[in-house]
């Protein structure tokens, strides 16, 4: 983390000071050639002067106020305008013209006048004629000074400043990532340990670290909830089929014992083979269950009239709770429609009559109502039994719960479980609702818009 | 396999299965209630003994070594083949059973299963009549059952049924002679693909029975311990 950081200024500090000296570079280079032409076109006219009116034309052009020789001050007033200083020299290095401070060796050179300007120029000395040398000069420009300035302040400021700077925020920034980061793979790392739980913690900021986080608790919300159904269902089927299981080892025991007597071999087949079969109907619930739970099967969701599929299961019913000494009485609202899974509503109701039959110990009379407004349907299924225990209301959803700890009544205590599942699925809600006789159980589903 | 109803006449099955002890299961079954079985290990081996001898009823697997059983009745299907054919699965799912039912196949039983279940199924479809060989009229000894009028007389008598009691009874008499499951009767009578904890086929059946049988002299609706019910003139 901090390597990169680390990597990334020194990158840009060698990025910024190649820029820098490039620039600087060009522009000195691009000012020297245009000294450097300025001089050879001026070397060309007084050559051109030359040829035309020999030396004296020459001279002439460099006369100044009648004197061919310069003065010292007149120079001052060449530093502006960029104008030339000329000395013409002969053999014997005396000056026949121009300036006489002014001396350079034969080609380009950089010279300083012998004069208090303490300026630089460029220098062109060439031969003149057979007898004369000329040199050429002028003084550099402010831009070059500048130029270079810029380049000895600009790495100087990159180096001692810029430098720092970046890493101190590089390192600042990589921190707090690393920070954050962190807290999110030791989260991560809590749960792996099997700490489901634990949460990532949120910053009030609400950055994308925040989001990321966000996202990764929902994740963790679902797995504790895998979890902790996973375990349920570990520790229901545990106890759940330990029982059908062993008492189906004793009846084999049984069997075994009795091997000789056919009948009695027989009816140790018959409930074996009961046995079996309760243990199988707990694993399908199960399985049913955990479809229901996945929410595979909202896809298949249509219309469906419950004000029909109550009546039918109604009708279907009521014969055998009146078998079980309990009399049905529905009050079903007519045209109650929604969308759903018309199968799964129908064992959610019959998984409540089951419950009434199996359960309602002491019931005469059980009610099933559906009544509906525009937001919802409501369907109410109530006995006047023993009811079940304030403490325990909030459990008899919970797989495998059981009212009756002996376990000796049939039934896996799945079936609320699947109820709840299949009211979430079709996004209502069941709850059991207070009452001073019996259990009331009201489910609230809501409809379809139109 | 001593629960078993015997059934009038002898079916012809095809079995395709790979699992040995399923084929072995299901083969002795068929023998010991005097009907015939043919097994194939491979959907292409059952495809081809589907070609060459004609069947009763086919049990077909769903999972095969070489194929989707699925695919396997839907390449029957195509070839013209109509034999009824049974889909054994030990996939269960609620959809599974719809797909199984789309690919051609007439029913579908979810592994495992009571030797009594899978055999009751297989006679009813085995003996099942294409729609316009139906019958109008249904006779079980002196019990008769008008479809056109849905009505329903024994001995003369008009007898005063409920409309899913009428249903249950015509299921029966459909499959005279033959056990009829609990399963079964809850897949077609209510549509359900889930096994109630209550009693419920049990009690509509005895008001059933309560109706049909009590006043009268002699029983034609008889429950078989272990299987299912059936309804017969002959005990």
């Amino acid at each position: 983390m901090f390597r990169r950081a680390i990597a990334a200024s020194a990158g840009f500090l060698v990025v910024a000071l190649g820029i820098l000296w490039a620039s600087t570079s060009l522009g000195l280079f691009l000012l020297d050639r245009e000294a450097r032409s300025a001089i050879e076109n001026e070397l060309a006219w007084q050559k051109s002067l030359l040829a035309s009116g020999g030396m004296a034309a020459v001279e002439s052009d460099l006369t100044v106020d009648g004197q061919a020789v310069w003065e010292s001050d007149w120079v001052y007033g060449l530093l502006d305008e960029g104008e030339f200083v000329h000395a013409v020299v002969d053999r014997r290095g005396e000056l026949r013209a121009g300036f006489g401070g002014l001396s350079a060796n034969r080609g380009w050179s950089y010279v300083f006048l012998e004069h208090e300007i303490n300026r630089p120029l460029l220098a062109h000395r060439s031969a003149l004629d057979q007898t004369h040398d000329i040199v050429i000069a002028r003084f550099r420009v402010d831009e070059e000074f500048v130029l270079r300035e810029l380049r000895w302040v600009g790495s100087a400021f990159l180096f001692l400043i810029v430098l720092p700077l970046s890493l101190v925020t590089g390192y600042v920034l990589s921190r707090g990532v690393f920070v954050r980061l962190s807290s999110i793979s030791e989260t991560a790392e809590t749960v792996a340990q099997g700490e489901v739980g634990q949460r990532v913690p949120l910053s009030k900021r609400r950055d994308e670290f925040d989001r990321l986080s966000m996202a990764m608790n929902r994740m963790l919300d679902r797995l504790e909830a895998l979890h902790r159904s996973i375990k349920d269902v570990s520790v229901g089927i545990a106890h759940d089929l330990r029982t059908p299981v062993s008492t189906l080892g004793g009846r084999l025991q049984l069997l075994e014992h009795d091997a000789e007597e056919a009948a009695l071999v027989r009816k140790h087949v018959t409930i074996a083979n009961e046995n079996v079969a309760t243990i199988l109907r707990t694993f399908d619930a199960l399985l049913r269950l955990g479809e229901v739970e996945a929410g595979r099967r909202r896809a298949a969701f249509r219309r469906v009239d419950l004000s029909e599929l109550v009546l039918d299961v109604c009708e279907t019913f009521e014969p055998v709770l009146a078998d079980a000494g309990i009399e049905l009485i529905a009050h079903i609202a007519d045209g109650v429609r929604l969308r759903g899974d018309g199968e799964l509503l129908t064992q959610l109701l019959t998984n409540l009559l089951d419950n009434v039959v199996e359960h309602a110990r002491g019931s005469e009379r059980a009610w099933v109502t559906l009544s509906a407004d525009d937001r919802s349907a409501r369907l109410t299924v109530r006995d006047d039994g023993v009811g079940v225990p304030v403490e325990l209301r909030g459990l008899i959803f919970e797989r495998f719960f059981r009212l009756d700890a002996s376990r000796e009544t049939p039934g896996n205590g799945l079936g609320l479980s699947l109820v709840k599942a299949i009211c979430e699925l079709h996004d209502g809600e069941i709850r059991i609702a207070p009452s001073s006789v019996g259990t009331t159980l009201e489910t609230l589903l809501p409809r379809a818009s139109g | 396999m001593g629960s078993l109803f015997p059934a009038p006449t002898m079916i012809n099955v095809l079995l395709i299965e790979d699992v040995d002890e399923t084929a072995q299961f299901i083969l002795r079954g068929l023998r010991e209630a005097g009907d015939r079985g043919t097994r194939c290990g491979t959907v292409r081996d059952g495809l081809a003994e589907a070609s060459q001898h004609s069947f009763d009823v086919i049990v077909f697997d769903r999972l095969l070594p070489d194929m989707d059983g699925l695919d396997g009745v839907r390449i029957l299907r195509q070839s013209g083949d109509k034999t009824p054919v049974l889909m054994l699965t030990a996939l269960s799912e609620i959809d599974d059973r719809v797909r199984g039912l789309n690919a051609g196949a007439d029913d579908y039983l979810a592994k495992p299963f009571a030797f009594s279940e899978l055999y009751a199924r297989l006679q009813a479809l085995a003996r099942r009549q294409p729609l316009q060989e139906r019958s109008v009229t249904l006779t079980v000894g002196d019990l008769v059952l008008e479809r056109t009028t849905q009505t329903v007389t024994r001995a003369g008598k008009a007898l005063d049924l409920l409309p899913r009691e009428y249903r249950i009874l015509e299921y029966l008499m459909q499959n005279q002679g033959r056990v009829v499951t609990r399963t079964m009767l809850l897949e077609k009578i209510w549509g359900y693909s889930f096994d109630p904890k209550t009693s419920l086929v049990q009690t509509h059946v005895s008001r059933l029975s309560a109706k049909v049988d009590r006043p009268f002299d002699s029983e034609l609706i008889m429950t078989v311990r272990g299987s299912g019910y059936v309804i017969s003139a002959f005990r």
